[in-house]
């Protein structure tokens, strides 16, 4: 009986890849089946996964569809209780689903910490540690813990699924799209019944000079962002009733586009705030109701501030149970440091 | 027995007795948190092996570590009573007897006779000294049990986990006799990068500082090292004192790289005269094609994971690209820094003038390394000072990241564009203001001729407003400080019959980056100090476009006026 179905997508990590799926392979204690989705990847990453010779590894190859595609390949293919990702430029400390796994208790989403490897080699906590510890010491009945875990970094080696909450709500990444994590990030903390948080670290998560993430560019890439938020907001509509969800939800996303919207090429940004506010405009009214920020959270007050001013362009039709206050003649700046 | 701590990490928790020392308690525990699990999270131990762990207080470390890796064997070293006792306690509670072996004693070069000091300042980690005649500590010193780190050497261990302040380049120079797959741990002292084998994976933090012991980069198969690129063009009186003055006596992992851009002097035959038997110095010759052409050339020849270029007629303090690459392999950073001193020869030998930036980087906060000291320098200070990039180290990966590269078809002034791109993009700079670039000035400099070629940074400029906008720069301003920095000394060198249409040249220029970032640019404006050629311009081109809106578009138009081959043809 599987427990854990670990799942990586390839491209051209190369070298990086071995390291990364041999650190999944060295997890101690539960039983795996490690699903390899190569995404149209070149030789030189294909030889790597074949110099693996481990019965737990599955390879699935496609021609290039996008990490999307790839891991929603690789969840229809799951056979575990749980399931994981990793990224193929990643790596796990060997302890990480274990850990994980006993954190859980009757939990359908596990969390975990995890470090960062920045370029010049140093070594930090994940950017998520400090919300991850406030969500940890709270007790489980707490209504700030699902709002805090919404606010935890939304990628995917973060987390450890069980796979009845993947199949309940269908659980997928957006096909097409980068940026995807948003989207099932928001998905499994809204639908989980039941949360929990590994006290351990369990991944390190690298930035390199010689190997730069595809979302990492200032290209028209950038949109997905707003695509994808699109459809999780579209997702969790009814869920969205509930102001502190929709509170985390819509930070969450916030933060994501503004860090977009801040490296976009200078020739897309004026597109780029006008397409976050059409987005804006085409979701449900209910997000056009930004409730206020509980005090645990005031750290987000900045980006808090922003969304409001988006929220607050005349182009938007007023709520009817809430008239936004609307400044005659004001315009949100089009193109951060320009006149309107 | 003292109140038990819970110790969590390598996924798993134990409770552990931490013995008398309450300071060195929570020390050992911060370490675990911050540097040994995350350092071990990102290895992929094998199932066994032999971990010594030097310093090992009440056994932080090397319990939960044995728990986790319970095909491994470790050995510990502790040479303070009471903690040892404690972590005797905490090995026999956890029945861990038959793995993890202690030993009551310091790691300490030139131990004799079993016998150490210890400093009677319990408040700090015990900072350890040989029992060495010369022992000149204060206060009231201790004797211990100590064995010198040949002794752990001699055990070959796989990793080595080490708490010994001060003695840090004592072991690990031992240690090259047997080195470890793995070493972790903090650092008092920044050690030689250089003790670090090749095939040891090391993360050791140096107190205190945001510095790491490393080797440098390790992705990208490149050689841990420094090239330092000498584009050498008719320099046959300098080249061999410049060469000289890279290398570092008994490092040849610094070489120098030096092309010959096409000379048409006795160049080339000074350098096989003098180095011809050093395998630290490479002689690339190449058709002539210009200092950009030649560094590039450079560049691409080279293996090494770290860079320099240097002009041929300069040269630097003795050890200034051994310490500046110490500093990088330390600091990760993607550029680092010396200072640099511009010099003329007179008759009676070099005469320095003052480092020009000493007294604009007064206020960066001083912070040491080692011996030494250090600032950040800020890249907007770096954009916005004189062009420099000669007395800069630049890891490899950062410059083929980013793409920076010389400019080739610009034949002066190439380093301005290198300069302005590479700083934007290395965020901050740590920097050595005593380790100095000797800058020599002449009459024959490129930035004296006063031709055509000045209007190579107007071209330069424009394109770095292209690539600010196709890379969405945050800021544009520290350029547009450079850029009337750069109009104001070209005018005082410039020809007069060229002063005319540069002005017009660089007035449409700075028409151009206004419709591109607006009036973010205008608290920088300084055009009022330029003769009034460039405001004549200035007001013929805003109304021939007064009827068009701003546009990060106008960054791609361009003028016949910023192109020095145009200027020539029209003249």
């Amino acid at each position: 009986m599987t427990r854990i179905t670990a799942i990586t997508t390839c491209y051209r990590e190369g070298p990086l890849l071995g390291p990364a799926l041999r650190s999944v392979l060295a997890q101690q204690g539960p039983e795996l089946e490690v699903l390899l989705v190569a995404d149209g990847a070149d030789a030189a990453t294909l030889a790597e996964a074949e110099g693996l010779c481990d019965p737990r590894l599955r390879l699935l190859r496609q021609a290039n569809d996008g990490l999307s595609s790839a891991r929603n390949r690789a969840l229809e293919q799951a056979r575990g209780d749980w399931i994981c990702f990793l990224d193929a430029d990643d790596l796990r400390p060997p302890w990480a689903l274990a850990r994980m796994l006993a954190a859980a208790g009757p939990a359908e989403l596990v969390l975990c910490p995890g470090h960062l490897s920045e370029p010049d080699d140093s070594l930090h906590p994940f950017y998520d540690r400090a919300l991850l510890d406030q969500l940890a010491a709270r007790p489980s009945d707490d209504p700030l813990r699902r709002p805090l875990a919404q606010l935890s970094e939304p990628q995917s080696a973060n987390k450890l699924i069980r796979r009845s909450l993947i199949a309940r709500h269908r659980l997928r990444f957006p096909n097409g799209h980068f940026f995807e994590d948003i989207l099932f990030h928001t998905l499994a903390v809204t639908h989980a019944r039941g949360l929990a948080v590994s006290d351990s670290p369990g991944f390190t998560y690298h930035r390199r000079h010689g190997h730069r993430q595809i979302t990492g560019g200032a290209d028209t890439r950038r949109f997905d962002t707003l695509a994808v938020t699109r459809m999780t907001l579209q997702r969790v509509a009814a869920e969205a009733r509930d102001p502190l969800l929709r509170l985390s939800v819509l930070l969450s996303c916030a933060r994501l586009i503004q860090w977009s919207e801040s490296v976009i090429a200078h020739p897309h940004r004026a597109a780029f705030r006008d397409m976050t506010v059409a987005m804006l405009a085409l979701s449900d009214p209910i997000y056009r109701v930004l409730p206020a920020l509980p005090e645990p959270l005031a750290p987000l007050a900045p980006l808090h501030d922003w969304l409001s001013g988006l929220l607050r362009d005349p182009r938007l039709p007023p709520h009817p149970q809430e008239i936004p206050h609307v400044r005659p003649g004001f315009r949100q700046r089009l193109w951060p440091q320009r006149r309107a | 027995m003292s109140d038990p701590v819970f110790v969590s990490a390598f996924g798993h928790s134990v409770a552990l007795d931490p013995g008398p020392g309450g300071f060195l308690g929570a020390d050992s525990l911060w370490r675990l948190r911050e540097i040994y699990e995350p350092a071990l999270a990102r290895e992929a131990l094998p199932d066994s092996g032999l971990a010594v762990d030097i310093g090992a207080g009440f056994g932080a470390f090397a319990l939960p570590f044995a728990l986790a890796f319970p095909g491994w064997q470790i050995r510990c070293f502790e040479p303070e009573e009471e903690s040892y006792a404690a972590l005797c306690r905490n090995i026999d509670r956890l029945g861990l007897r038959g793995r993890v072996q202690a030993t009551r004693a310091a790691i300490v070069p030139g131990a004799r006779g079993g016998r150490a000091l210890l400093r009677g300042d319990r408040e700090k980690p015990g900072f350890l000294a040989a029992d060495l005649p010369e022992w000149q500590g204060t206060g009231p010193a201790q004797s211990l049990p100590a064995l010198p780190p040949a002794h752990v050497a001699a055990l070959t261990p796989t990793l080595v986990k080490f708490t010994c302040p001060g003695q840090e380049a004592g072991l690990l120079g031992a240690l090259q006799a047997a080195p470890p797959r793995w070493l972790i741990g903090e650092s008092w002292q920044p050690v030689p990068s250089t003790l670090l084998a090749p095939e040891t994976r090391a993360y050791v933090p140096l107190a205190g500082t945001p510095f790491r012991l490393q080797q440098g980069p390790a992705s990208g198969g490149l050689r841990p090292g420094l090239d330092v690129v000498v584009a050498m063009y008719n320099s046959a009186a300098t080249i061999r004192a410049c060469v000289a003055s890279t290398l570092t006596a008994g490092r040849d992992d610094i070489r120098a790289l030096v092309v010959d851009d096409g000379s048409t002097d006795s160049g080339a035959e000074e350098v096989r005269r003098a180095f011809g038997d050093d395998p630290r110095v490479v002689l690339l010759q190449k058709v002539n094609g210009g200092c950009a052409s030649a560094r590039n050339h450079g560049r691409m020849a080279s293996d090494a994971a770290h860079l320099a270029f240097v002009d041929a007629d300069d040269t630097v303090d003795p050890d200034f690209f051994a310490n500046l690459l110490e500093l990088a392999r330390y600091s990760g950073a993607p550029i680092v820094q010396g200072s640099f001193a511009p010099f003329e020869d007179t008759p009676h030998g070099r005469l320095f003038a003052e480092p020009p930036e000493a007294a604009a980087h007064a206020g960066f906060p001083r912070q040491p390394f080692g011996s030494a000291q250090w600032y950040p320098l800020p890249w907007e200070a770096a954009v916005t000072g004189q062009p420099s990039i000669w007395r800069r180290v630049y890891r490899r990966d950062f410059l083929d990241a980013r793409d920076i590269w010389f400019p080739e078809h610009i034949r002066a002034f190439d380093d301005l564009l290198f300069q302005l791109v590479s700083c934007q993009h290395a965020g901050m700079i740590p920097t050595r203001e005593d380790l100095r670039y000797h800058y020599r000035q002449h009459a024959a400099q490129d930035i004296r001729a006063g031709d055509e070629r000045m209007i190579y940074s107007l071209e330069m400029y424009r394109l770095v407003l292209r690539r600010a906008v196709e890379e969405g720069w945050p800021r544009f301003d520290p350029f547009a400080v450079s850029f009337f920095n750069t109009l104001h000394w070209t005018l005082e060198t410039i020809r007069p019959d060229l002063a005319e249409p540069f002005l017009q040249g660089a007035a449409e220029l700075w028409v151009l980056m206004r419709k591109v970032f607006g009036r973010a640019l205008d608290p920088v404006d300084r055009s009022v100090s330029l003769p009034v050629a460039f405001a004549r311009q200035r007001r013929e081109t805003e109304a021939r476009l007064a009827g068009f809106a701003d546009s990060y578009a106008f960054a791609y138009l361009d003028s016949a006026a910023l192109h020095v081959d145009m200027v020539r043809a029209s003249a």
